[in-house]
């Protein structure tokens, strides 16, 4: 175990090649954190098809350091502008952005990032923790499970849209397992849903489906929006060195905080669901609990910007254990990756845990390596990082809608994915528009081929009777819970907040 | 009025939920288990959906929504930009419609200046092609107009 561990780490430090690759996947991850407009989802959608080919751990590399750092890099904008970059920087806005109204800008963000970096690292060492833990109980899921697991991760995942949001999100998640289901059906050998089209044989590219559902919705509505998202002078956004360390050093003198909310943050980020939003305000609140002094929250306590900034980071680690040995991902974020990691040929399950530890341990090790090198590039250029808020939302549309284009058709070499991409947009864009959740989708799509061997297998071996098996009773029990708040909540939701 | 936005996609999802039902019936039992275990329940729960936006419509019938029509008339643009560029990529091929669309977005929707909007396509078109064609060695589709015309030309 320990050679495993360690023999990891040598490796990813001593080969060039991945070292390498980290540091272009940690200036894109920060590049994307900084920009308005595109967010960690967005990225990882549109770097799947230069990482298609690639072998399994290269490209998981790649793609997991991207993802993981671009949190730390989000909060320049919520400190100084006092506009979140997405959900998971909106506590630090509460704090950050008086620290900077009052001159302190430069404290407030050697703070979060540091933290967010010691976040990262400390939610990746609670995920390593964790494995011994989880091996056995993995490894008793059996096909019947596996299935109800996929019903189960929709169904969870549909809670990160909240309140009257649930519903939308088992619909779009279903919808996501039925676009599985086009093509040759395994059992059978019947095709579904394809009419004339042989391209379609082999089921909707997921390359294609992520960016149409993700990437390019999110283009057209930063188009209709319009603007940049600083309304704040260059002048107001100059932060200097000394202020920054001041930062880094408050992560240290409140270093008891630093492990509590890292650990809160990593658990919650385990619960498929609860997302990183969560983790950042129940943290923030935390804090504000156990502070002697709490009346100086939200007037620009640095305690206040800790707190959130490590919980929002560690939470990655966390979220990464049910994506990998469940294949349910614990973030909207972590469903794309998720498909990433099937196109890659990783298949999250037990099996990572008995043949692919390695993988396992690279994985936990990029995200250590790839937050000390955010925090290390970003404290050396959080001066010059801040300029990029201020690049105009309509410059980057062009630029990203043909990364789209080429994607969906570098993939499979086939100009019918185009097609199939605009088709697939017009449906994404209209559940942007209508508010309805689209990560459901992602895990339905990625997880409806895995369901449906699944289903079968479980049908061959048990009939209907897997339904009674205890695990699978535990987990209908969880659906049925989880299925009926959500039309519960719904109903009872006021009907004006709907309207508003 | 009660088909605002939230209506009329809900309608779209359940079209085509129930069309990919109805098309799983003609498949035989073993094929359309899975479109059936996963089409229904999501029928049933769209359909509790619409319920509850023609509910929400139904209040907030009246309601004035402001910059309705602008939003509505920029959704249209740049839906246009995008439907504009595959159309082009498939009538034209990758390396004459994604320079033009470029340009054309950044002088007439991003208001950028002549020798930026330039400066900007000339760096993209280098890195796409350098990435995509040199270096991924892909194919980029031709376009069938291109095609056609390289064909005429070469005869």
């Amino acid at each position: 175990m320990l050679e495993t561990i360690f023999g990891t780490l040598y490796t990813l430090l001593s080969t060039p090649y991945y070292m390498g690759l980290m540091l272009i996947a940690v200036l894109i991850g920060i590049w994307v954190g900084l920009t308005p407009g595109i967010g960690g989802k967005l990225s990882i959608a549109l770097a799947i098809p230069f990482v298609f080919g690639w072998e399994a751990i290269p490209g998981a590399i790649f793609l997991l350091t991207m993802h993981a750092v671009n949190g730390t890099s989000g909060q320049i904008s919520s400190i100084m502008f006092g506009v979140p970059g997405d959900g998971d920087d909106a506590a630090t806005v509460l704090d950050g952005y008086p620290m900077a109204k009052r001159g302190e800008a430069g404290r407030a963000l050697g703070a979060s990032m540091t933290a967010s970096g010691v976040g990262g690292i400390i939610g990746a060492i609670v995920f390593a923790l964790m494995i011994p833990v989880l091996e056995p109980v993995v490894l008793a899921f059996s096909p019947a499970e596996f299935f109800l697991l996929a019903l189960l991760g929709i169904t969870f995942i549909a809670f990160l849209a909240g309140g009257g949001g649930m519903l939308k999100g088992i619909v779009v998640g279903l919808f996501g397992m039925m676009l599985a289901t086009v093509g040759m059906d395994p059992q059978t050998g019947t095709a579904r849903f394809v009419g004339e089209q042989i391209f379609l044989w082999d089921g909707i590219s997921l390359v294609t489906a992520v960016l149409a559902i993700f990437a390019v919705p999110e283009m057209i509505a930063l188009g209709v929006k319009g603007g940049s998202i600083s309304a704040v002078s260059m002048q107001a956004a100059k932060v200097s060195y000394r202020q920054l360390l001041g930062g880094v050093l408050e992560v240290p003198r409140h270093w008891w905080l630093v492990i509590r909310t890292s650990v809160i943050g990593a658990v919650i980020g385990m619960i498929p669901g609860l997302g990183g939003s969560a983790a950042a305000w129940f943290c923030y609140g935390h804090a504000v609990q156990t502070s002697k002094t709490p009346e100086r929250f939200g007037k620009g306590a640095v305690e206040g910007v800790i707190a959130p900034e490590t919980a929002s980071n560690a939470k990655e680690g966390g979220s990464l254990l049910p994506t990998l040995f469940f294949g349910i991902p614990g973030s909207s974020g972590m469903a794309i990756l998720l498909g990433a990691f099937l196109i890659l040929g990783i298949q999250p399950g037990p099996t990572l845990i008995t043949d692919n530890l390695n993988l396992v341990w690279m994985l936990i090790w990029a995200l250590v390596v790839g937050n000390v090198m955010a925090v290390a590039i970003l404290l050396v250029f959080a001066r010059w990082a801040a300029i990029l808020t201020f690049v105009r939302g309509e410059f980057l549309i062009p630029f990203v809608l043909t990364m789209c284009v080429f994607g969906a058709f570098v993939n499979e070499a086939q100009w019918q994915n185009l097609v199939v991409l605009a088709l697939l947009s017009a449906i994404g864009y209209g559940l942007l528009s209508a508010d309805w959740p689209r990560a459901p989708f992602a895990i339905g799509l990625v997880l409806g081929g895995i369901a449906e061997e699944s289903l079968h297998k479980a049908l061959a071996l048990w009939g209907l009777e897997f339904f009674l098996r205890p695990l699978s009773l535990v987990l209908i029990g969880l659906i049925a819970l989880t299925v009926g708040w959500a039309i519960y909540s719904g109903w009872r939701r006021p009907v004006a907040s709907q309207t508003a | 009025m009660l088909l605002n936005r939230r209506v009329a996609f809900t309608l779209v999802m359940l079209a085509i939920l129930v069309a990919m039902v109805g098309m799983a019936a003609q498949y035989p039992p073993d094929a359309r288990f899975m479109p059936w275990v996963v089409g229904i329940p999501a029928i049933a729960l769209c359909l509790l959906q619409l319920g509850r936006d023609l509910r929400a419509a139904r209040h907030a019938a009246g309601e004035a929504q402001e910059g309705e029509g602008s939003t509505l008339r920029r959704e249209a643009a740049m839906g246009g930009y995008f439907l504009g560029l595959v159309g082009g990529i498939l009538l034209f091929g990758f390396l004459l419609a994604v320079p033009v669309f470029i340009l054309v977005f950044l002088r007439h929707w991003a208001r950028a200046s002549w020798p930026l909007a330039l400066g900007l396509v000339a760096a993209a078109a280098v890195v796409y092609y350098l990435v995509f064609v040199q270096g991924l060695n892909v194919a980029l589709h031709q376009g069938f107009v291109t095609q056609y015309v390289l064909e005429r030309s070469s005869e």
